[in-house]
């Protein structure tokens, strides 16, 4: 249950009052207005006891009498005075042209509101119900009904005078009755009829559920959903009522339209009023409390309660339900509430003698206006920005700056400044105050990030006023400010001046050098921020260089660059060759060999080419400091030296580079020698004797193993399929021992078992396949050739076949399909009976060779 | 046109709650006796047609008004519309016999500038048993305010004729000898000559309208 919180224009009133219930976490459906103005000053001497809403006004009838037309803001815009005693009803037809009235002292009145001509009577007996036609203002539809003790049904007739119906008598006054399109309901005290006046029919009677109740202390509330849907309220029961046509086949003598109670309900509290709100129900409910405790009357009088139900078909579930503040809620009895509704927009009225509350539909502002007070900044400013079209009484920026000061209240200031950057915007005023606000709270840090840095720029006051915060206290948050901010937020000079300052007192703070190189860069002062740099060995030197260009200045640099990251400084110098020479860089480099080295060996890396006139000079190099890349180098270089290179190598013993050299230099023999005396490596000697593949070669390993039973071994095992084994056995000198000969004697004789093998499927393969494409030769050449008119002879390239068909002839048809006349082949050859294809043979020798001869 | 009444007369019937108002009311207009009744709220009217003299009709417009405290503020406005008026106390209830003065005070302060004819009744005079009112010292105050006294019973039927008609005729003879004046905007006497709709044009037909006795 949500307690209304009112805002009243006027503080002074009673409407916004204690609450007696904490706020409840969910958000009312409905907020509540007082009708003031001159409802106010109507209500404070007279009473309110009925009012009917129209789309454009409000007719508002009192206890003393008058009908009032106020405007939507409860101004006074009309007065009538009808009686000196309580109004009861007033009826507007749709049009809002004409009212009807009726009065406690039996007065009813029916009249335009601009013409004031109509209709006047007077009744004996209290009147408390009257309706227009909806459609009053036609000429055709000057109808309305009277709710006395008897149901009254007025009519003009074509003289103008108005004629009566009684429609329904005797049982009681009618207390109630509203008319829709052709239906008209009322209510007496037994029960709700609906009179059909199309078909001038009676068509239901919904009976009073609890009688015990005094019907004219809880009287029945009505109201028509639709045209064919009428809702029933009395005391704490609902009935929804649905009128359908009567199918024909039942017909008979029954009206055409029957009702059908499609739910019904009984509700907590008693029920004063009702109006639809889509396929839900607001509800008026006048409460007792305690109603089982012997109080008095004034005692257990509650405040009213406007609930939001969806009705089921035998409950209902409650969407919402307020309690009402009305004025002088205590004197109220059940009867002395109203609840009436435009028909258009969702506004309810609820009407108590003293007081008039107009029921909205909540809109996005009092969402807003709710989180904003439930402290939901974030969700109101969410839907704020969302409908910031729709939005009146808001500003998202000022929902902003609110929660600003919430989160700045609650001591969350890293939020808080997270938020000034969403909130304020572009608002450079707003932005320096709330900096402000963050330095007396010593909270600068926390908005220094925030601060905006892109189009929109604060003096740079302000950003100096951060930084020197940040240098009081937290070198690093500074440096990293520095390196964010774009340079020319700030005076770069204060700055400097300032970190110059803080450095006398501490000289070899990295932090502080570093960031001050950084503004040395800002400032294009490079000189100075590479110095910083160099001094730090920092790595963003070469970055700076590189960016800045400066190559010119380190050209003098570049041993003590090489020297605290060699591989960033070789890169770096490499990659800008154009700008500091080859030639440069091993000058400078020329007292540090291994510096030198290093870059020469990156240099060859990238290109073979680029640096050869120092590839002499590299053989010495990567001899002293990097044997393992000394190969490869050599098998790649084309430009170095090679006698130098062996001279190197051999001075240094190193085998392998050494063999390498010899073989590139043809001195193969030497080589092998050399791999087999230095490195006694076998496997590797008869892999260079595989390599160069020259008998010679095998002939000299051989000759050298011949006394080594380990290479003999080695020999035999590998030298298959390279040389004749045989060579080897015969040269083995009787006596000597040999490890593994047999092992070794066994392979040899194995793999020539395997080989002789080999090639004897072969041969059988191939033989087979020779004879099969003979035989497929042999089929082929055995077809028949169709010769006929289309043929030519490819001699004369006349038809092959004469037209007369009596005379004999001769052809001469080859198998590669070529055919002649007899007459149009040369003479035969040599060979007597063997011809050749005049085409083919000239080209080959291949198909045609045999002929196949036609005669007739 | 011819009025089946002379005058219509409007009549009050005030004092404490529970003296049987309604009751004494409901007995005149409708001949009946309701031995449970639920309080009035607020003000209900009801009307009898009384033949005084021969041919002589007076319609007779009488409020029913609530004893309660609480309905006070909404009597007083039926007040001003009334001639004439039954100032009712219970014979078995003492205190509604001394409330009959505040009744009175409240009731003149109210119908100014107009006059209105009171006709003290002292009601239930079938509970004899249970008397706390004397006759006498009813009558001695009905004499101070110069006014005049009856005692009625509405269960058994007792002077409930008489105590209408006996200041039907008070008031008619007033209105006849003129010192009370038809007025407009005033209802407490209409004639019945004057016709009472204000716009003759779409005048009701009466032919409808009967007795309601």
């Amino acid at each position: 249950m949500a307690e209304v919180q009112e805002k009243d224009k006027k503080p002074s009133e009673e409407f916004t009052d204690e609450s007696e219930e904490e706020d409840s976490e969910e958000e009312a459906k409905l907020k509540y207005e007082r009708l003031s103005n001159g409802v106010t000053e109507i209500l404070k001497n007279d009473a309110a006891s009925c009012m009917t809403v129209h789309d454009k006004f409000l007719a508002l009838g009192t206890h003393f009498g008058k009908v009032y037309l106020l405007d939507i803001q409860g101004n006074v815009t009309q007065k009538f005075v009808i009686s000196s005693v309580k109004i009861n009803q007033i009826s507007l037809d749709e049009s809002g042209d004409h009212v009807g009235i009726c009065s406690e002292d039996g007065k009813v009145q029916v009249f335009g509101l601009y013409t004031r001509e109509g209709f006047h009577d007077n009744f004996d007996c209290p009147v408390k119900v009257v309706a227009l036609h909806p459609q009053f203002s036609r000429s055709n539809c000057k109808q309305f009904v009277t709710g006395g003790n008897k149901l009254l049904l007025y009519e003009r007739n074509w003289l103008n005078r108005w004629k009566t119906v009684v429609l329904h008598e005797g049982e009681g006054t009618i207390t109630n009755i509203q008319w829709r399109a052709n239906l008209i309901a009322w209510a007496n005290n037994v029960g709700v009829k609906i009179y059909d006046i199309s078909t001038k029919q009676r068509i239901t009677n919904v009976l009073r559920d609890n009688v015990s109740l005094r019907p004219d202390m809880y009287p029945c509330s009505l109201c028509w959903k639709d045209n064919t849907t009428l809702i029933v309220g009395w005391g704490t029961s609902i009935k929804i009522c649905a009128v359908k046509e009567r199918n024909a086949t039942e017909m008979r003598d029954l009206p055409s339209r029957y009702v059908e109670i499609v739910s019904a309900f009984e509700t907590e509290f008693f029920i004063s009023g009702l109006a639809p709100l889509v396929d839900q129900l607001v509800v008026l409910f006048f409460v007792k409390e305690n109603p089982d405790q012997v109080v008095t009357d004034e005692e257990s009088r509650a405040r009213p309660r406007l609930d939001i139900i969806q009705p089921l078909p035998e409950s209902y579930e409650e969407i919402s339900s307020d309690a009402l503040t009305v004025r002088n809620f205590q004197d109220n009895e059940c009867r002395d509430y109203r609840l009436a509704h435009a028909e258009g927009e969702p506004l309810f009225y609820i009407i108590s003698p003293k007081d008039i509350v107009v029921a909205k539909e909540r809109d996005q502002d009092d969402h807003i206006d709710w989180l904003l007070v439930k402290e939901k900044y974030e969700e109101a400013l969410m839907a704020a920005e969302i409908s910031f079209k729709n939005i009146k009484r808001h500003d998202v920026q000022k929902i902003g700056m609110s929660f600003i000061n919430h989160l700045v209240e609650k001591g969350d200031y890293e939020n808080a400044a997270r938020k000034c950057q969403k909130v304020l915007g572009k608002n450079m005023e707003l932005w320096e105050n709330e900096v402000y606000r963050f330095k007396t709270i010593g909270q600068l840090k926390a908005i220094s990030q925030y601060l905006p840095r892109g189009d929109l720029r604060l003096r740079p006051a302000i950003y100096e006023m951060i930084l020197h915060e940040f240098l009081k206290t937290d070198y690093e948050g500074f440096a990293t400010l520095i390196r964010e901010w774009p340079g020319e937020l700030y005076n770069n000079m204060a700055i400097v001046q300032a970190v110059n300052d803080h450095l006398k007192r501490d000289p070899s703070n990295s932090i502080l050098l570093k960031t001050l190189a950084e503004l040395y860069t800002y400032d294009q002062r490079y000189d100075k921020a590479l110095e910083i740099y160099l001094r730090l060995r920092h790595k963003d030197v070469y970055q700076l260089i590189h960016k800045h260009n400066l190559f010119s200045s380190i050209e003098d640099k570049i041993v003590l660059l090489m020297d605290f990251d060699k591989e960033k400084a070789v890169d770096m110098l490499l990659d800008n060759e154009d700008k500091i020479s080859i030639d440069r860089v091993v000058e400078e480099l020329a007292d540090r060999p291994e510096l030198l080295h290093v870059y020469l060996h990156k240099l060859f890396k990238r290109d073979h080419h680029k640096g050869q006139k120092y590839h002499e000079r590299q053989i010495g190099l990567y001899a002293e400091y990097d044997r393992p890349n000394l190969l490869p180098f050599l098998r790649d270089s084309t430009h170095c030296p090679l006698e130098k290179a062996l001279e190197i190598c051999q001075q240094r013993n190193f085998v392998e580079e050494t063999v390498f050299l010899l073989s590139r230099m043809g001195n193969c023999r030497r080589a092998l020698q050399m791999i087999m005396e230095e490195l006694g490596d076998v496997d590797k000697a008869i892999e260079f004797a595989k390599e160069q593949d020259d008998g010679e070669l095998w002939d000299d390993l051989i000759s050298y193993s011949i006394d080594k039973p380990p290479f003999i071994t080695g020999l035999l095992n590998n030298i298959g399929t390279h040389v004749d084994p045989i060579l080897l056995i015969n040269r083995i000198k009787e006596g000597m021992e040999i490890p593994n000969l047999r092992d070794s004697l066994v392979k040899i004789l194995h793999d020539y078992n395997l080989q002789i093998l080999l090639r004897e499927g072969c041969k059988k393969i191939l033989v087979a396949d020779s004879l099969s494409l003979l035989q497929k030769m042999h089929r082929t050449q055995m077809r028949g050739v169709r010769v006929n008119e289309d043929s030519i002879c490819e001699s004369c390239h006349a038809t092959i076949l004469p037209s007369e068909m009596t005379k004999s002839f001769s052809v001469v048809v080859f198998h590669c399909r070529h055919m002649f006349h007899k007459e149009c082949l040369p003479s035969q050859g040599t060979i007597p009976g063997l011809q050749f294809c005049n085409i083919c043979s000239a080209k080959r020798r291949g198909p045609g060779s045999g002929i196949l001869e036609m005669k007739k | 046109m011819e009025t089946i009444w002379l005058y219509q007369f409007r009549l009050i019937v005030i004092g404490d709650s529970t003296v049987g108002k309604s009751c004494l009311i409901r007995r005149f207009t409708e001949g009946r006796f309701a031995q449970v009744s639920d309080p009035t709220v607020g003000v209900d009217f009801f009307s009898r047609l009384v033949e005084i003299e021969p041919g002589k009709r007076i319609k007779l417009q009488i409020w029913d008004t609530a004893g309660q405290e609480r309905f006070r503020s909404i009597t007083r406005a039926y007040y001003r519309n009334s001639v004439g008026g039954l100032l009712l106390f219970d014979i078995t209830n003492r205190r509604s016999f001394q409330n009959v003065h505040n009744w009175l005070e409240e009731a003149r302060s109210h119908v100014q500038p107009h006059s209105i004819v009171f006709l003290l009744v002292g009601h239930k005079c079938d509970l004899e048993a249970q008397r706390q009112v004397t006759q006498h010292e009813a009558e001695k105050l009905a004499g101070a305010y110069g006014m005049r006294y009856v005692e009625t019973s509405a269960r058994d039927a007792i002077n409930v004729e008489k105590a209408f008609v006996d200041l039907t005729r008070e008031i008619f003879e007033l209105v006849r000898d003129g010192d009370i004046k038809i007025q407009d905007g005033w209802e407490g006497v209409k004639s019945g000559f004057v016709p009472n709709t204000v716009h003759s044009s779409e005048e009701v037909t009466k032919g409808s309208r009967q007795c309601f006795c």
